[in-house]
Protein backbone atom coordinates (compact mmCIF):
# COMPACT_ATOMS: atom_id res chain seq x y z
CA UNK A 1 0.00 0.00 0.00
CA UNK A 2 1.45 3.84 -1.11
CA UNK A 3 0.79 6.40 1.55
CA UNK A 4 0.52 9.94 0.65
CA UNK A 5 2.26 12.30 3.26
CA UNK A 6 0.59 15.96 3.76
CA UNK A 7 3.66 18.30 2.97
CA UNK A 8 3.87 20.50 5.76
CA UNK A 9 7.49 20.47 6.32
CA UNK A 10 9.90 22.71 4.20
CA UNK A 11 12.14 19.61 3.63
CA UNK A 12 9.98 17.64 1.84
CA UNK A 13 9.54 19.54 -1.44
CA UNK A 14 12.85 21.59 -1.93
CA UNK A 15 11.77 23.18 -4.90
CA UNK A 16 8.56 25.01 -2.99
CA UNK A 17 11.21 26.79 -0.29
CA UNK A 18 9.51 30.15 -1.08
CA UNK A 19 5.56 29.05 -0.44
CA UNK A 20 6.34 26.55 2.43
CA UNK A 21 5.60 28.36 5.46
CA UNK A 22 2.23 29.52 4.02
CA UNK A 23 1.37 26.02 2.65
CA UNK A 24 2.20 25.21 6.37
CA UNK A 25 -0.52 27.44 8.25
CA UNK A 26 -2.46 26.52 5.40
CA UNK A 27 -2.83 22.67 5.82
CA UNK A 28 -2.23 23.00 9.73
CA UNK A 29 -5.71 25.42 9.57
CA UNK A 30 -7.01 23.21 7.53
CA UNK A 31 -6.59 19.93 9.82
CA UNK A 32 -7.58 21.97 12.85
CA UNK A 33 -11.18 23.24 11.24
CA UNK A 34 -11.37 19.26 9.92
CA UNK A 35 -10.80 18.01 13.61
CA UNK A 36 -13.48 20.47 14.66
CA UNK A 37 -16.08 19.42 11.93
CA UNK A 38 -15.73 15.86 12.66
CA UNK A 39 -16.46 16.18 16.41
CA UNK A 40 -19.92 18.01 15.28
CA UNK A 41 -20.38 15.01 13.18
CA UNK A 42 -19.68 12.80 15.79
CA UNK A 43 -22.10 15.07 18.01
CA UNK A 44 -24.53 14.55 15.07
CA UNK A 45 -24.96 10.89 14.95
CA UNK A 46 -24.61 10.49 18.20
CA UNK A 47 -27.47 12.86 19.00
CA UNK A 48 -29.58 12.48 15.80
CA UNK A 49 -32.14 15.32 16.26
CA UNK A 50 -35.60 14.87 14.92
CA UNK A 51 -36.33 14.71 11.17
CA UNK A 52 -39.42 16.00 9.39
CA UNK A 53 -40.15 14.16 6.54
CA UNK A 54 -43.95 13.92 4.65
CA UNK A 55 -45.11 17.41 5.84
CA UNK A 56 -47.52 17.92 3.23
CA UNK A 57 -51.04 18.21 4.27
CA UNK A 58 -52.97 15.23 3.68
CA UNK A 59 -55.43 12.93 5.07
CA UNK A 60 -55.75 9.02 5.17
CA UNK A 61 -58.77 7.57 2.66
CA UNK A 62 -58.30 3.93 3.74
CA UNK A 63 -55.73 1.79 5.84
CA UNK A 64 -55.02 -1.37 5.91
CA UNK A 65 -52.36 -4.11 7.34
CA UNK A 66 -50.64 -3.34 4.11
CA UNK A 67 -51.46 0.16 2.91
CA UNK A 68 -52.38 3.61 3.41
CA UNK A 69 -54.49 5.80 0.42
CA UNK A 70 -52.92 9.49 0.91
CA UNK A 71 -55.17 12.09 -0.90
CA UNK A 72 -53.08 15.43 -0.92
CA UNK A 73 -55.29 18.78 -0.07
CA UNK A 74 -55.47 20.47 -3.07
CA UNK A 75 -53.99 23.84 -3.50
CA UNK A 76 -56.24 25.10 -5.94
CA UNK A 77 -60.22 25.29 -5.44
CA UNK A 78 -60.73 23.65 -8.26
CA UNK A 79 -58.03 21.23 -9.24
CA UNK A 80 -57.45 19.15 -12.41
CA UNK A 81 -60.40 16.50 -12.61
CA UNK A 82 -58.32 13.69 -13.53
CA UNK A 83 -56.84 12.80 -10.55
CA UNK A 84 -52.93 11.60 -10.09
CA UNK A 85 -52.63 8.27 -8.04
CA UNK A 86 -48.99 7.62 -7.33
CA UNK A 87 -47.99 4.28 -6.78
CA UNK A 88 -44.68 3.86 -4.75
CA UNK A 89 -42.01 1.03 -4.64
CA UNK A 90 -42.23 -1.90 -2.29
CA UNK A 91 -37.95 -0.60 -1.75
CA UNK A 92 -37.41 2.07 1.40
CA UNK A 93 -40.63 4.34 2.48
CA UNK A 94 -42.82 6.76 -0.30
CA UNK A 95 -42.00 9.87 2.26
CA UNK A 96 -38.98 10.29 -0.49
CA UNK A 97 -41.49 11.90 -2.70
CA UNK A 98 -42.46 14.71 -0.09
CA UNK A 99 -39.17 15.00 1.79
CA UNK A 100 -38.90 18.23 2.37
CA UNK A 101 -40.78 21.56 1.46
CA UNK A 102 -38.61 22.28 -1.40
CA UNK A 103 -38.30 19.38 -2.97
CA UNK A 104 -40.99 17.57 -3.32
CA UNK A 105 -42.57 16.06 -6.10
CA UNK A 106 -46.27 15.82 -4.25
CA UNK A 107 -46.60 19.69 -3.89
CA UNK A 108 -44.78 20.50 -7.29
CA UNK A 109 -47.72 18.30 -8.81
CA UNK A 110 -50.76 19.85 -6.16
CA UNK A 111 -48.73 23.35 -7.15
CA UNK A 112 -49.47 22.58 -11.25
CA UNK A 113 -53.11 21.85 -10.41
CA UNK A 114 -53.53 18.26 -10.12
CA UNK A 115 -55.21 16.06 -7.38
CA UNK A 116 -52.90 13.82 -6.20
CA UNK A 117 -53.29 10.28 -4.17
CA UNK A 118 -50.67 8.31 -3.29
CA UNK A 119 -49.92 4.72 -1.99
CA UNK A 120 -48.27 4.28 1.02
CA UNK A 121 -46.81 0.82 1.75
CA UNK A 122 -46.81 -0.41 5.10
CA UNK A 123 -43.94 -2.59 5.96
CA UNK A 124 -45.23 -6.84 5.34
CA UNK A 125 -44.86 -8.46 8.49
CA UNK A 126 -44.14 -12.84 8.33
CA UNK A 127 -47.89 -13.29 8.19
CA UNK A 128 -47.50 -11.13 5.07
CA UNK A 129 -45.04 -13.19 3.07
CA UNK A 130 -47.24 -15.08 0.68
CA UNK A 131 -48.64 -11.58 -0.72
CA UNK A 132 -47.68 -11.66 -4.06
CA UNK A 133 -47.93 -9.50 -7.54
CA UNK A 134 -51.05 -10.23 -8.49
CA UNK A 135 -52.07 -9.36 -4.62
CA UNK A 136 -50.84 -5.74 -5.12
CA UNK A 137 -51.80 -5.25 -8.40
CA UNK A 138 -55.31 -6.69 -8.74
CA UNK A 139 -55.95 -6.08 -5.13
CA UNK A 140 -54.25 -3.39 -3.20
CA UNK A 141 -53.91 -1.31 -6.57
CA UNK A 142 -57.25 -2.06 -7.87
CA UNK A 143 -59.21 -1.06 -4.47
CA UNK A 144 -57.15 2.57 -4.53
CA UNK A 145 -57.68 3.16 -8.02
CA UNK A 146 -61.65 2.14 -7.87
CA UNK A 147 -61.87 4.29 -4.31
CA UNK A 148 -60.53 7.20 -6.00
CA UNK A 149 -62.82 6.52 -9.40
CA UNK A 150 -66.00 6.59 -6.88
CA UNK A 151 -64.69 9.80 -4.78
CA UNK A 152 -63.69 12.06 -7.41
CA UNK A 153 -66.82 10.98 -9.81
CA UNK A 154 -64.42 10.24 -12.46
CA UNK A 155 -64.11 6.72 -14.33
CA UNK A 156 -60.42 7.15 -14.74
CA UNK A 157 -57.17 8.06 -13.34
CA UNK A 158 -53.68 8.92 -14.49
CA UNK A 159 -51.24 6.11 -13.01
CA UNK A 160 -48.13 7.32 -11.85
CA UNK A 161 -44.87 4.99 -10.30
CA UNK A 162 -41.83 4.89 -9.18
CA UNK A 163 -39.26 2.19 -9.78
CA UNK A 164 -40.41 -0.93 -8.59
CA UNK A 165 -43.94 1.17 -8.16
CA UNK A 166 -43.95 2.13 -12.40
CA UNK A 167 -43.37 -1.75 -12.74
CA UNK A 168 -46.10 -2.62 -10.55
CA UNK A 169 -48.59 0.53 -12.88
CA UNK A 170 -47.53 -1.20 -15.86
CA UNK A 171 -48.53 -4.62 -14.99
CA UNK A 172 -51.72 -3.51 -13.37
CA UNK A 173 -52.24 -1.00 -16.74
CA UNK A 174 -52.00 -4.19 -19.17
CA UNK A 175 -55.07 -5.91 -16.84
CA UNK A 176 -57.16 -2.83 -15.83
CA UNK A 177 -56.73 -0.07 -18.55
CA UNK A 178 -60.52 0.92 -19.04
CA UNK A 179 -60.03 2.72 -15.87
CA UNK A 180 -56.75 4.60 -16.61
CA UNK A 181 -56.45 7.35 -18.82
CA UNK A 182 -52.72 8.30 -18.59
CA UNK A 183 -49.58 6.06 -17.44
CA UNK A 184 -46.36 8.09 -16.35
CA UNK A 185 -43.68 6.08 -15.06
CA UNK A 186 -40.19 7.22 -13.22
CA UNK A 187 -37.41 4.49 -13.96
CA UNK A 188 -39.59 1.55 -14.09
CA UNK A 189 -37.71 -1.74 -14.42
CA UNK A 190 -38.90 -3.75 -17.58
CA UNK A 191 -36.46 -5.50 -19.63
CA UNK A 192 -33.59 -6.88 -17.82
CA UNK A 193 -31.33 -7.96 -20.23
CA UNK A 194 -30.08 -5.09 -20.58
CA UNK A 195 -29.59 -4.30 -17.38
CA UNK A 196 -25.64 -3.82 -16.28
CA UNK A 197 -25.99 -2.84 -12.40
CA UNK A 198 -24.65 -4.33 -9.53
CA UNK A 199 -28.46 -4.88 -8.37
CA UNK A 200 -28.89 -6.91 -11.74
CA UNK A 201 -25.79 -9.16 -11.43
CA UNK A 202 -26.32 -10.03 -7.86
CA UNK A 203 -30.20 -10.35 -9.05
CA UNK A 204 -29.33 -12.81 -11.87
CA UNK A 205 -27.04 -14.72 -9.43
CA UNK A 206 -29.23 -14.90 -6.68
CA UNK A 207 -30.47 -18.19 -5.53
CA UNK A 208 -33.49 -16.77 -3.78
CA UNK A 209 -35.61 -19.94 -3.27
CA UNK A 210 -33.19 -20.77 -0.87
CA UNK A 211 -32.89 -17.63 0.79
CA UNK A 212 -36.74 -16.61 1.21
CA UNK A 213 -37.33 -20.54 2.03
CA UNK A 214 -35.36 -19.83 5.62
CA UNK A 215 -36.34 -16.43 6.42
CA UNK A 216 -39.80 -15.99 5.19
CA UNK A 217 -39.58 -12.18 3.74
CA UNK A 218 -36.48 -10.58 2.31
CA UNK A 219 -35.17 -9.01 5.41
CA UNK A 220 -34.00 -5.53 5.61
CA UNK A 221 -30.36 -5.88 6.43
CA UNK A 222 -29.80 -8.00 3.08
CA UNK A 223 -31.32 -5.81 1.33
CA UNK A 224 -29.00 -2.66 2.87
CA UNK A 225 -26.24 -5.03 2.08
CA UNK A 226 -27.02 -5.69 -1.98
CA UNK A 227 -27.50 -1.26 -2.08
CA UNK A 228 -24.21 -0.88 -0.32
CA UNK A 229 -22.92 -2.16 -3.44
CA UNK A 230 -23.70 0.67 -5.58
CA UNK A 231 -20.84 3.96 -5.71
CA UNK A 232 -20.00 2.56 -2.25
CA UNK A 233 -17.43 5.64 -2.23
CA UNK A 234 -18.34 8.24 -4.99
CA UNK A 235 -21.83 8.43 -3.31
CA UNK A 236 -21.47 5.74 0.05
CA UNK A 237 -18.27 7.42 1.32
CA UNK A 238 -17.97 11.04 -0.17
CA UNK A 239 -20.78 12.14 0.53
CA UNK A 240 -19.63 12.27 4.58
CA UNK A 241 -16.98 14.03 3.53
CA UNK A 242 -19.24 16.50 2.08
CA UNK A 243 -21.63 16.49 5.02
CA UNK A 244 -18.61 17.44 7.58
CA UNK A 245 -17.50 20.31 5.29
CA UNK A 246 -20.97 21.56 5.44
CA UNK A 247 -21.68 20.75 8.94
CA UNK A 248 -21.76 24.24 10.15
CA UNK A 249 -25.06 24.62 7.82
CA UNK A 250 -27.88 24.04 9.32
CA UNK A 251 -30.25 23.07 5.67
CA UNK A 252 -27.10 21.55 4.36
CA UNK A 253 -27.39 19.15 7.16
CA UNK A 254 -31.52 18.79 7.37
CA UNK A 255 -31.32 18.28 3.32
CA UNK A 256 -28.65 15.44 4.29
CA UNK A 257 -30.22 13.76 7.26
CA UNK A 258 -33.90 13.65 5.63
CA UNK A 259 -31.93 11.26 2.81
CA UNK A 260 -29.56 9.50 5.29
CA UNK A 261 -33.24 8.64 7.04
CA UNK A 262 -34.53 7.70 3.55
CA UNK A 263 -31.93 5.14 2.65
CA UNK A 264 -31.82 3.57 5.78
CA UNK A 265 -36.07 3.25 6.48
CA UNK A 266 -35.81 -0.02 4.76
CA UNK A 267 -38.56 -2.37 5.45
CA UNK A 268 -39.07 -6.34 4.36
CA UNK A 269 -40.01 -7.32 0.67
CA UNK A 270 -42.65 -10.14 1.12
CA UNK A 271 -40.98 -13.38 0.00
CA UNK A 272 -43.61 -14.47 -2.34
CA UNK A 273 -42.51 -10.85 -4.32
CA UNK A 274 -38.92 -11.07 -3.87
CA UNK A 275 -38.68 -14.54 -5.06
CA UNK A 276 -40.77 -13.34 -8.55
CA UNK A 277 -39.07 -9.99 -8.37
CA UNK A 278 -35.62 -11.66 -8.87
CA UNK A 279 -36.66 -15.08 -10.77
CA UNK A 280 -39.07 -14.06 -13.07
CA UNK A 281 -37.87 -10.49 -13.89
CA UNK A 282 -34.32 -10.54 -12.94
CA UNK A 283 -33.31 -14.02 -13.99
CA UNK A 284 -35.95 -14.78 -16.52
CA UNK A 285 -36.82 -11.46 -17.87
CA UNK A 286 -40.50 -12.76 -18.28
CA UNK A 287 -42.25 -8.51 -17.84
CA UNK A 288 -40.30 -8.07 -21.34
CA UNK A 289 -41.12 -11.16 -22.77
CA UNK A 290 -44.69 -10.69 -22.28
CA UNK A 291 -44.65 -14.20 -20.30
CA UNK A 292 -44.42 -12.50 -16.60
CA UNK A 293 -48.77 -14.57 -14.88
CA UNK A 294 -50.26 -12.91 -12.07
CA UNK A 295 -52.62 -15.27 -11.27
CA UNK A 296 -53.93 -16.96 -14.28
CA UNK A 297 -53.31 -13.77 -16.39
CA UNK A 298 -50.35 -13.14 -18.41
CA UNK A 299 -48.84 -9.56 -18.53
CA UNK A 300 -49.09 -8.31 -22.23
CA UNK A 301 -47.20 -5.24 -22.68
CA UNK A 302 -48.24 -4.86 -26.43
CA UNK A 303 -51.88 -4.58 -24.92
CA UNK A 304 -51.10 -1.02 -23.54
CA UNK A 305 -52.44 1.65 -26.03
CA UNK A 306 -53.55 4.49 -23.52
CA UNK A 307 -50.93 7.56 -23.28
CA UNK A 308 -47.49 6.58 -22.18
CA UNK A 309 -44.77 9.17 -20.61
CA UNK A 310 -41.84 6.79 -19.76
CA UNK A 311 -39.21 9.18 -17.69
CA UNK A 312 -35.69 7.69 -16.92
CA UNK A 313 -32.23 8.74 -15.13
CA UNK A 314 -29.52 7.98 -17.23
CA UNK A 315 -27.32 8.31 -14.72
CA UNK A 316 -29.35 5.60 -12.66
CA UNK A 317 -26.90 3.14 -11.25
CA UNK A 318 -29.84 1.20 -9.34
CA UNK A 319 -32.52 0.60 -12.34
CA UNK A 320 -30.57 0.69 -15.74
CA UNK A 321 -31.60 3.91 -18.01
CA UNK A 322 -31.64 1.31 -21.02
CA UNK A 323 -33.94 -1.38 -19.41
CA UNK A 324 -36.43 1.33 -18.23
CA UNK A 325 -36.22 2.98 -21.90
CA UNK A 326 -37.30 -0.40 -23.59
CA UNK A 327 -40.75 0.17 -22.41
CA UNK A 328 -41.57 2.69 -24.44
CA UNK A 329 -40.78 -0.13 -27.71
CA UNK A 330 -42.67 -2.55 -26.09
CA UNK A 331 -46.11 -0.83 -25.96
CA UNK A 332 -49.03 -0.20 -28.55
CA UNK A 333 -49.79 3.46 -27.38
CA UNK A 334 -49.52 5.68 -30.25
CA UNK A 335 -49.01 8.50 -27.65
CA UNK A 336 -45.85 7.44 -26.33
CA UNK A 337 -43.13 9.82 -24.85
CA UNK A 338 -39.99 8.98 -23.58
CA UNK A 339 -37.79 11.42 -21.33
CA UNK A 340 -34.36 11.36 -20.68
CA UNK A 341 -32.40 13.34 -18.08
CA UNK A 342 -28.83 13.50 -17.20
CA UNK A 343 -29.66 12.40 -13.25
CA UNK A 344 -29.85 9.76 -10.80
CA UNK A 345 -32.10 7.42 -9.48
CA UNK A 346 -32.75 9.80 -6.13
CA UNK A 347 -32.11 12.73 -7.74
CA UNK A 348 -34.77 12.23 -10.76
CA UNK A 349 -37.98 12.44 -7.83
CA UNK A 350 -36.36 14.46 -4.81
CA UNK A 351 -33.58 17.05 -5.95
CA UNK A 352 -33.73 20.73 -7.34
CA UNK A 353 -32.68 19.58 -10.49
CA UNK A 354 -36.09 17.26 -11.04
CA UNK A 355 -38.34 20.42 -9.45
CA UNK A 356 -36.70 22.61 -12.18
CA UNK A 357 -36.19 19.99 -15.01
CA UNK A 358 -38.10 16.78 -14.70
CA UNK A 359 -41.32 18.27 -12.93
CA UNK A 360 -42.13 21.32 -14.86
CA UNK A 361 -41.72 18.47 -18.81
CA UNK A 362 -43.85 16.25 -16.96
CA UNK A 363 -46.93 18.59 -15.48
CA UNK A 364 -46.97 20.11 -19.31
CA UNK A 365 -46.87 16.64 -20.94
CA UNK A 366 -50.03 15.53 -18.14
CA UNK A 367 -52.45 18.85 -18.32
CA UNK A 368 -52.68 18.32 -21.91
CA UNK A 369 -53.83 15.15 -21.36
CA UNK A 370 -56.09 15.20 -18.60
CA UNK A 371 -59.61 16.33 -18.18
CA UNK A 372 -59.70 19.83 -16.82
CA UNK B 1 -9.38 -8.13 -12.49
CA UNK B 2 -11.84 -10.79 -10.97
CA UNK B 3 -10.52 -13.53 -13.93
CA UNK B 4 -6.97 -13.69 -12.36
CA UNK B 5 -8.49 -14.40 -8.94
CA UNK B 6 -9.37 -17.63 -7.19
CA UNK B 7 -11.84 -18.05 -4.86
CA UNK B 8 -10.05 -20.77 -3.50
CA UNK B 9 -7.04 -19.64 -2.85
CA UNK B 10 -8.00 -18.57 0.83
CA UNK B 11 -8.42 -22.24 2.51
CA UNK B 12 -5.26 -24.54 3.21
CA UNK B 13 -7.29 -27.64 3.00
CA UNK B 14 -9.88 -27.95 0.53
CA UNK B 15 -13.71 -27.18 1.59
CA UNK B 16 -14.89 -30.90 0.47
CA UNK B 17 -11.79 -32.48 2.88
CA UNK B 18 -12.80 -30.15 5.89
CA UNK B 19 -16.32 -31.44 5.51
CA UNK B 20 -15.06 -35.24 4.66
CA UNK B 21 -13.34 -34.86 8.36
CA UNK B 22 -16.56 -34.12 10.11
CA UNK B 23 -18.63 -36.72 8.31
CA UNK B 24 -16.20 -39.11 9.35
CA UNK B 25 -15.64 -38.20 12.90
CA UNK B 26 -19.02 -38.00 13.66
CA UNK B 27 -19.65 -41.50 11.73
CA UNK B 28 -19.00 -43.62 14.88
CA UNK B 29 -22.14 -42.17 16.62
CA UNK B 30 -24.54 -43.27 13.73
CA UNK B 31 -23.63 -46.78 14.20
CA UNK B 32 -24.37 -47.30 17.70
CA UNK B 33 -27.85 -48.98 17.20
CA UNK B 34 -31.22 -47.45 18.78
CA UNK B 35 -33.28 -50.17 19.42
CA UNK B 36 -34.50 -51.22 22.69
CA UNK B 37 -31.71 -51.61 25.58
CA UNK B 38 -30.27 -48.78 23.23
CA UNK B 39 -32.74 -47.06 22.62
CA UNK B 40 -31.71 -44.40 25.04
CA UNK B 41 -28.83 -43.26 22.04
CA UNK B 42 -31.74 -42.40 19.98
CA UNK B 43 -31.78 -39.08 21.52
CA UNK B 44 -27.92 -38.43 22.03
CA UNK B 45 -28.06 -39.28 17.58
CA UNK B 46 -30.18 -37.05 17.27
CA UNK B 47 -28.47 -34.01 18.99
CA UNK B 48 -25.24 -34.94 17.24
CA UNK B 49 -26.56 -35.48 13.99
CA UNK B 50 -28.12 -31.29 14.57
CA UNK B 51 -24.68 -30.55 15.96
CA UNK B 52 -22.72 -31.83 13.00
CA UNK B 53 -25.44 -30.06 10.42
CA UNK B 54 -24.44 -26.80 12.45
CA UNK B 55 -20.44 -27.30 12.41
CA UNK B 56 -21.39 -27.97 8.57
CA UNK B 57 -23.22 -24.87 7.80
CA UNK B 58 -20.94 -22.45 10.20
CA UNK B 59 -17.67 -23.86 8.22
CA UNK B 60 -19.50 -23.10 4.73
CA UNK B 61 -20.11 -19.52 6.34
CA UNK B 62 -16.54 -19.34 7.53
CA UNK B 63 -15.58 -20.60 4.07
CA UNK B 64 -17.30 -18.04 2.17
CA UNK B 65 -16.83 -15.02 4.17
CA UNK B 66 -13.09 -15.44 3.82
CA UNK B 67 -13.74 -15.69 0.50
CA UNK B 68 -15.22 -12.73 0.83
CA UNK B 69 -13.17 -11.05 3.13
CA UNK B 70 -9.94 -11.98 0.59
CA UNK B 71 -11.94 -10.25 -2.49
CA UNK B 72 -12.60 -6.98 -0.50
CA UNK B 73 -9.14 -7.01 0.46
CA UNK B 74 -7.51 -7.46 -3.09
CA UNK B 75 -10.09 -5.29 -4.50
CA UNK B 76 -8.82 -2.60 -2.05
CA UNK B 77 -4.84 -3.14 -2.43
CA UNK B 78 -5.17 -3.63 -5.95
CA UNK B 79 -6.77 -0.36 -6.25
CA UNK B 80 -4.55 1.58 -3.96
CA UNK B 81 -1.87 0.38 -6.39
CA UNK B 82 -2.66 2.31 -8.84
CA UNK B 83 -2.61 5.48 -6.56
CA UNK B 84 0.60 7.44 -7.81
CA UNK B 85 3.71 8.27 -5.45
CA UNK B 86 3.54 11.52 -3.53
CA UNK B 87 5.90 13.18 -5.28
CA UNK B 88 3.92 12.74 -8.75
CA UNK B 89 1.00 15.05 -9.63
CA UNK B 90 -0.97 14.55 -6.33
CA UNK B 91 1.63 15.71 -4.04
CA UNK B 92 -0.69 17.93 -1.58
CA UNK B 93 0.16 21.41 -0.46
CA UNK B 94 -3.15 23.08 -0.46
CA UNK B 95 -6.43 21.99 0.55
CA UNK B 96 -7.31 22.09 -3.15
CA UNK B 97 -4.85 19.56 -3.79
CA UNK B 98 -6.42 17.45 -1.04
CA UNK B 99 -9.65 17.77 -2.47
CA UNK B 100 -8.53 16.99 -6.30
CA UNK B 101 -6.55 13.41 -4.40
CA UNK B 102 -9.28 12.89 -2.50
CA UNK B 103 -11.13 12.60 -5.07
CA UNK B 104 -9.01 10.61 -7.36
CA UNK B 105 -8.68 7.94 -4.82
CA UNK B 106 -12.28 7.60 -4.55
CA UNK B 107 -12.45 7.40 -8.16
CA UNK B 108 -10.14 4.85 -7.96
CA UNK B 109 -11.84 2.87 -5.33
CA UNK B 110 -15.08 3.53 -7.05
CA UNK B 111 -13.90 1.93 -10.39
CA UNK B 112 -12.16 -1.09 -8.88
CA UNK B 113 -15.00 -1.95 -6.33
CA UNK B 114 -17.78 -1.82 -9.16
CA UNK B 115 -15.68 -3.91 -11.55
CA UNK B 116 -15.87 -6.79 -8.56
CA UNK B 117 -19.05 -6.43 -7.80
CA UNK B 118 -20.35 -6.45 -11.94
CA UNK B 119 -18.12 -9.69 -12.09
CA UNK B 120 -20.16 -12.72 -11.84
CA UNK B 121 -17.74 -14.25 -9.44
CA UNK B 122 -18.48 -12.33 -7.11
CA UNK B 123 -22.56 -12.45 -7.67
CA UNK B 124 -22.02 -16.02 -7.07
CA UNK B 125 -20.05 -15.97 -4.13
CA UNK B 126 -22.25 -13.28 -2.14
CA UNK B 127 -24.97 -15.55 -3.23
CA UNK B 128 -23.38 -18.56 -1.77
CA UNK B 129 -23.51 -16.31 1.02
CA UNK B 130 -25.89 -15.61 1.92
CA UNK B 131 -27.18 -19.39 0.91
CA UNK B 132 -25.01 -20.25 3.77
CA UNK B 133 -26.74 -17.91 6.50
CA UNK B 134 -30.01 -19.30 5.10
CA UNK B 135 -29.15 -22.53 5.33
CA UNK B 136 -28.11 -22.13 8.97
CA UNK B 137 -31.40 -20.58 9.85
CA UNK B 138 -33.49 -23.37 8.60
CA UNK B 139 -31.39 -25.77 10.68
CA UNK B 140 -32.13 -23.51 13.57
CA UNK B 141 -35.72 -23.82 12.55
CA UNK B 142 -36.02 -27.39 12.16
CA UNK B 143 -34.06 -28.19 15.28
CA UNK B 144 -36.51 -25.45 16.99
CA UNK B 145 -40.05 -27.77 15.01
CA UNK B 146 -38.48 -30.77 17.25
CA UNK B 147 -38.48 -29.36 20.75
CA UNK B 148 -42.00 -26.91 19.49
CA UNK B 149 -43.60 -30.39 18.67
CA UNK B 150 -42.87 -32.17 22.04
CA UNK B 151 -44.02 -29.23 23.56
CA UNK B 152 -47.67 -29.60 21.77
CA UNK B 153 -47.08 -26.57 20.25
CA UNK B 154 -47.45 -25.42 15.95
CA UNK B 155 -44.26 -26.04 14.42
CA UNK B 156 -43.02 -23.08 11.92
CA UNK B 157 -43.94 -25.51 8.93
CA UNK B 158 -47.35 -25.55 10.12
CA UNK B 159 -48.38 -21.96 10.39
CA UNK B 160 -46.50 -21.33 7.06
CA UNK B 161 -49.55 -23.73 5.79
CA UNK B 162 -52.02 -21.89 7.62
CA UNK B 163 -50.88 -18.29 6.40
CA UNK B 164 -50.11 -19.41 2.75
CA UNK B 165 -54.14 -21.38 2.81
CA UNK B 166 -55.28 -18.02 4.32
CA UNK B 167 -53.70 -15.82 1.55
CA UNK B 168 -54.80 -18.40 -1.25
CA UNK B 169 -58.51 -17.92 0.23
CA UNK B 170 -57.97 -14.33 0.73
CA UNK B 171 -57.34 -14.03 -3.38
CA UNK B 172 -60.68 -16.17 -3.81
CA UNK B 173 -62.84 -14.10 -1.64
CA UNK B 174 -61.69 -10.72 -3.88
CA UNK B 175 -62.36 -12.91 -7.32
CA UNK B 176 -65.35 -14.08 -5.83
CA UNK B 177 -66.04 -10.25 -4.50
CA UNK B 178 -65.20 -8.79 -8.38
CA UNK B 179 -67.18 -11.12 -9.94
CA UNK B 180 -70.34 -10.16 -7.98
CA UNK B 181 -69.38 -6.27 -8.76
CA UNK B 182 -69.34 -6.93 -12.18
CA UNK B 183 -72.97 -8.76 -12.29
CA UNK B 184 -74.39 -5.97 -10.45
CA UNK B 185 -73.12 -3.02 -12.32
CA UNK B 186 -74.58 -4.94 -15.57
CA UNK B 187 -77.96 -5.44 -13.57
CA UNK B 188 -77.68 -1.74 -12.70
CA UNK B 189 -77.72 -0.72 -16.60
CA UNK B 190 -79.63 -3.93 -17.63
CA UNK B 191 -82.73 -1.88 -15.26
CA UNK B 192 -81.54 1.80 -16.22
Amino acid sequence: MKRIKLQNNTTTNPSSTEKSPNVSISIDKYNQDLSEKIDKFTQLYQNPKDIDVGSTEHRIIKETNIYRLLHYKPIFKKPIKTPILVVYALINRSYILDLQRDKSWIKNLLFQGFDVYLIDWKPPTLNDKYINFDDYVNDFIDDCVNIIINQGSVDKVTLHGYCMGATMSVMYTTLHQRKIKNLVTLAPVIDTSKDLTVIGNFGRTMNVDRIIDSVGNMPPQLLRTCFSALKPFKQGMNKYFTLVEHIDDEKFVQNFLRIEKWLYDVPPITGEVFKQWIKDIYQNNLLAKNKLKLGSKVIDLSKIYIPLLNIVADEDHLVSPDGSAALNNLVSSTDNRLMRFPTGHVGLIASSYSQLNVLPRMGKWLFSRSDK
Amino acid sequence: MIDSVSFHENSNIPFEEVLKKYQEFWKKFYNIPKFSPFSLTEETSNLVRNLQDLLLITSKIQYFNLNYVTQINKTYTEALDKIPPNNSEYSIQSEQDLKKYRSFLLGTLEESFTNLFQSREFGVLVSDLMGAYSEYNKLLRNISNTYLLSLNLSSKDDVDILLKDMQELKREVRDLRKSIDIIMSEENQVAK
